[in-house]
């Protein structure tokens, strides 16, 4: 039958396997869940795109691997007391890939786009109320009312240096035309497919060792596992933790786990009853297994939270863990009149692993009587829901959600204000249990007024003893971020925020 | 035997019991059925008990199909999620049979401006992709199982009513129907006696592919968060929940896959097995 | 037959526009703000106040429609929330990715589906129409991302004939995603074949021709096959129209820069201007689809009167 040849034919050239399909030069390809969405710094509300930006452009200030904050075009800087002035000296020499000098006024033309208040990381300049420039090489922020953390606002990579040039040249446009000082020089962007970064020859720090950087986006984990073993990827993040017994045992693969700054919790609605009790708060916080959520939602890949945010952050003051103890956790309920337990919905956005600690949180929670049905849904309709409620009617549905979050600037501020004051009630910040406590709210203020590393410890300090045993959230625990590579590259590292850094990349035989 | 009437049905069950696979498949389906109704007495755990001591344990003695990642009995589970599936499954593609075959027969036998509007209108249902569609259905209601049903339903329609109006387009125009339409029959009889029986075969087919497609998409709304919810145990819903252990454990997920699997091609082998008896030309 | 083409033609126009109110309505009915996604998840109400005017979702519903529908009457379909590049832009960048794979499954579907259905039609009740069948409908009832990932693991990882994933215009990537898609399609061809097939095999013409003395082969592939592939036609070209809306389970597991994963993107980002734009195209590449197969019909059959 004729059919049957030509399809034998076709077979036959499907199945001609040829020449190994990955040349080894120094290019290396980066495999990640995430997709570019913009390169334009000062509008970036994403890590990953952040983390590219970073490659090509530099702030005054960054972080270390370890989110210290070092100076990076600044040479060095200084601030008064009341932290209501910084000054910062420049380095001199450097320029932009364009040819354009940075000095002191190519930082002004990039604080002031900042200060238009026009884009996504413009809130990181709202405190400045002036920015001197003192000579070329020398810039002083004059700020509005003490703001502590303001050096890890110029450390976010929302605060990157663009050349002036490029922002005069290309407008807003600069989102895919972003020229920095980088140790890489952006190439191309196809959308959707792939953001291409080649070595700076001129990179003031020192040779770049690779040649060119793609970011490819690949969302399934099944195929970026697969990638990385097929050598088809150098680098792949995240690398799921489900999957490691696949490569732990490749020769060609290696593992890198790197404790992170995003900090997982169930938020309890604490403006509704029976939640609004103290001690039904702190009966779930007994009742969870938080070492079981980690081994089986979370594929291992976390350690139990023992503060209020996590231990990679400035000032931080070790807690717990919170000890599960079902029978304590059962006094608890009983003595709070709540020995019958009582109904709850959980809420949960979709994506497996977060639905599936839920889903455990939920039948952990049965064993003291806390019952009641799931809702998942997709990421932005939960914080739309989140965000929706108010505070005058958020008491008559009893919630319990699964909540993470990462503080992007690093600081021990944005790990507590936006979640737990009483300004950052929905919709204005992530209070989402509209959690109210004046002595919290007192404490807050107390840490963001002042500059002192002291002042700022003393009050952090307290402020976590204080609201750990105030159980607002159910403490769960604070992720693990897992990458994985092929054994020949160096010097590409997972950031504690989720980010990475690729200054350093290098391919080895 | 002169006494015996005869009946449709018997013609039809005298044709239907030649088909010896199609009869295998309806005895498997009825075996379904049964074992989704007495789940409670077939299965050897509690579907919802879990024990993670237990967690992602492959088929042993005490668990034939293994433990998902809470230590659940998967073949409890899938006992149990038998009345999920076949119920969201069935019920869905019936109600969108109904409509659809009804507009398809409608638009093509009459023609011009209703035609016209059917035809268009199912262009615009058919044009929303189906995920889109599922989610402002359940934005709109809800999340549930029930939504989900009318989600399905709704992706349906268009199909079953652009198959029937081919047919029927093309059986408007053949001898028996002119001969009938000379004879003066109604529009209603030609329509439902005469041409309906011969858009059938199409739609029947089309139907039992249906049911497995729609198992499948129900089981990729539980996915997105808009079907069945935790800890329910739809088959799609297993095996979107355990799609992170493909390689590492793969008893979670081929489990929930053979009971779609067979229970597809069930639907498949039946469905031919009635096409051929409602067949008015096979004799 | 002119007459009928250029009024169906006209009559698209309505149709879009009732499309687009829909298409407005639906996309602005999802749960979500785009500007809280836009800003980030730990942005002040004040940045999501700025972007929302920003993005001009401030203004009321009937406005940004009007607004809307003018730019696009001068052909500009806006610009992306998220990546505020032109719409028309991002979308010409993905659209001849999910061309090539839709092209390529629906070859590789047709191929395997009629060669299927027909086989198993000319093998009626014998062992080969079972297998023949089995082998189609299990392309259907087997969940993509798992026959995908499965695939990726035995001709990607295992045996290495094929990348795992990657669009740079070279034929060894389209192979495994476009089987994967098409496997579906096939089933579906197969069954439309093989009951299409045994329709037609019933005929008086076929009898006579059979009577005649004709080789079985001839009658099946001469007489048969052309009133045969009518359903099949339907059908074929229904399928094309939703590979041409991308597949949004394939071209995740596969990376595939296409249609079907932008439209999941910008789902989960609420990027309203994509949506619209990407549904608009959705329903007039159907639109112009039915009636191309409305004119093949015709062209097949020729017994179909238009009046």
């Amino acid at each position: 039958m004729k059919t049957r040849h030509w399809m034998l034919v076709l077979l036959a050239i499907l199945l001609i396997s040829t020449a190994p399909l990955f040349a080894q030069g120094k290019d290396i390809i980066y495999a990640s869940d995430s997709t570019t969405n913009t390169l334009d710094p000062h509008n970036t509300s994403d890590t990953y795109s952040g983390a590219i930006e970073r490659a090509i452009c530099q702030g005054l200030l960054g972080f270390d691997k370890n989110l210290n904050i070092i100076p990076l075009l600044a040479e060095s800087y200084s601030y008064n007391e009341t932290a209501t002035e910084y000054t910062f000296k420049l380095r001199k020499g450097i320029t932009f890939h364009d040819g354009a000098p940075f000095n002191a006024k190519a930082v002004k033309v990039n604080i002031d786009r900042l200060r238009t208040g026009k884009y996504v990381r413009s809130s990181l300049m709202a405190p400045v109320k002036e920015l001197q420039i003192i000579d070329d090489y020398t810039v002083k922020f004059i700020l509005k009312e003490p703001f502590g953390a303001f050096l890890n606002a110029l450390a976010h990579p929302g605060a990157l240096m663009l050349s002036p040039a490029a922002l005069e040249k290309y407008g807003d446009d600069v989102r895919i035309h972003p020229v920095g000082t980088g140790p890489f020089i952006f190439s191309e962007w196809v959308s959707g497919s792939y953001v291409l970064i080649k070595k700076n020859p001129n990179y003031w720090r020192g040779k770049v060792k690779v040649d060119s950087i793609k970011f490819v986006p690949v969302p399934e984990n099944g195929s970026r596992v697969a990638m990385l073993r097929a050598g088809q990827a150098h680098y792949i993040y995240p690398m799921p933790a489900e999957l490691l017994k696949l490569v732990e045992n490749d020769p060609k693969i290696e593992v890198i786990k790197q404790p992170s700054i995003i900090e997982r919790y169930l938020i309890l609605n604490t403006k509704s009853k029976p939640l609004s009790d103290e001690r039904v708060r702190q009966a779930i916080n007994y009742a969870l297994d938080k070492q079981a959520i980690i081994n089986i939602a979370w594929g291992g890949a976390a350690t139990p939270a023992d503060s209020v945010f996590p231990s990679s952050l400035p000032f931080y003051k070790k807690q717990g863990p919170w000890p599960y103890d079902v029978a304590k956790a059962k006094a608890l309920m009983k003595e709070a009149g709540y020995e019958n337990g009582f109904k709850v919905v959980f809420l949960t956005p979709n994506a497996t692993a977060r639905l599936r600690a839920t889903e455990m949180a939920m039948q952990q929670l049965k064993a003291i009587g806390i019952t009641g049905e799931i809702q998942s849904m997709d990421v932005a309709s939960f914080y739309d829901k989140l965000s929706k409620n108010k505070k005058e009617t958020v008491g008559e549905t009893p919630f319990i959600a699964f909540g993470g979050w990462s503080s992007s600037t690093g600081d021990a501020d944005w790990a507590t204000r936006p979640l737990l004051s009483t300004e950052a009630f929905p919709p204005n910040m992530s209070n989402y249990g509209f959690f109210q406590d004046p002595n919290v709210d007192r404490l807050i203020k107390a840490g963001l007024t002042s500059a002192d590393p002291k002042v700022r410890a003393k009050a952090y300090a307290e402020l976590q003893d204080y609201v750990w045993s105030k159980a607002p959230w159910g403490y769960l625990f604070v992720d693990t971020l897992i990458a994985a590579k092929s054994k020949n590259l160096k010097g590409i590292y997972p950031m504690p925020d989720g980010a990475f850094t690729v200054e350093e990349a290098e391919l080895v035989q | 035997m002169a006494d015996k009437t005869v009946t449709p049905f018997l013609i039809f069950w005298h044709k239907f019991k030649r088909q010896k696979s199609a009869l295998v498949a309806g005895i498997f389906i009825l075996l379904l059925v049964l074992a989704a109704i007495f789940a409670p007495f077939l299965a050897p755990y509690d579907p919802y008990a879990t024990d993670y001591s237990q967690a992602m344990m492959p088929p042993s003695k005490e668990h034939w199909a293994g433990t998902d990642v809470f230590g659940r009995d998967i073949l409890s589970r899938i006992l149990y999620g038998a009345r999920i599936s076949l119920a969201v499954g069935l019920s869905s593609v019936a109600i969108g049979a109904i409509v659809g075959v009804t507009l398809g027969l409608l638009s093509g036998f009459f023609g011009g401006f209703l035609d016209e509007l059917i035809m268009r209108t199912s262009d615009v249902l058919f044009a929303f992709p189906g995920i889109l569609l599922a989610i402002a259905v359940v934005a709109i209601l809800g999340p549930g199982l029930v939504n989900v049903v009318f989600a399905v339903a709704i992706f349906s329609i268009p199909t079953f009513a652009r198959i029937v109006r081919g047919n029927t387009l093309a059986i408007k125009e053949s001898l028996y129907v002119r001969a009938a339409r000379s004879m003066g029959a109604s529009n209603n009889r030609i329509m439902f006696v005469h041409i309906m029986p011969g858009t059938l075969g199409g739609a029947i087919v089309y139907f039992t592919l249906r049911i497995g497609t729609s198992i499948l998409t129900a089981s990729s709304l539980s996915f997105l968060g808009l079907g069945a919810q935790p800890p329910t145990p739809e088959w799609g819903a297993m095996l979107a929940e355990s799609r992170d252990y493909i390689g590492v454990a793969d008893h979670l997920t081929i489990f929930p896959g053979i009971a779609i699997f067979l229970t597809v091609l069930a639907f498949n082998i039946f469905g031919d097995g009635l096409r051929a008896a409602f067949d008015p030309k096979i004799r | 037959m002119l007459q009928y083409f250029l009024r169906r033609c006209i009559s698209i126009i309505p149709v879009l526009l009732v499309v687009s109110i829909l298409v407005f309505l639906f996309v602005h009915l999802l749960p979500g703000d785009p500007a809280r996604i836009v800003a980030g998840p730990d942005a002040d109400e004040a940045t999501i106040r700025q972007v929302r005017i920003e993005l001009g979702l401030d203004k009321s519903f009937p406005e940004q429609y009007l607004t809307y529908m003018g730019r696009l009457f001068r052909g500009d379909l806006g610009k992306s929330l998220r990546s505020k590049l032109p719409v028309a832009q991002e979308i010409a960048l993905r659209y001849p990715p999910t061309l090539y794979l839709a092209a390529a499954s629906m070859a590789w579907s047709i191929l395997f589906g009629v060669f299927f259905g027909a086989y198993a039609a000319m093998h009626r009740g014998k062992w080969q129409d079972y297998t023949a069948m089995v082998v189609a409908v299990s392309g259907i009832s087997m969940p993509q991302f798992w026959l995908g990932l499965l695939l990726i693991q035995l001709f990607a990882v295992h045996l290495g004939w094929f990348p795992v994933t990657g669009f740079t215009g070279k034929w060894k990537e389209l192979v495994l995603p476009s089987l994967t898609l098409g496997a579906t399609v096939a089933a579906i061809i197969a069954r439309f074949t093989l009951s299409s097939f045994l329709d037609v095999l019933q005929e008086e013409y076929i009898n006579t021709a059979r009577a005649k003395g004709l080789l079985e082969r001839v009658v099946m592939w001469k007489h048969a096959f052309r009133n045969a592939l009518i359903p099949v036609v339907t059908m074929v070209g229904l399928q094309f129209g939703f590979l041409l809306g991308g597949s949004v389970v394939v071209e995740t597991v596969f990376a595939w820069p296409g249609l079907g994963r932008y439209m999941i993107e910008s789902v989960s980002v609420r990027d309203y201007p994509v949506l619209q734009a990407l549904l608009l195209l959705y329903s007039f590449q159907f639109v112009v689809i039915n009636l191309l197969v409305d004119m093949l019909y015709a062209v097949i059959n020729p017994e179909i009167r238009y009046k």
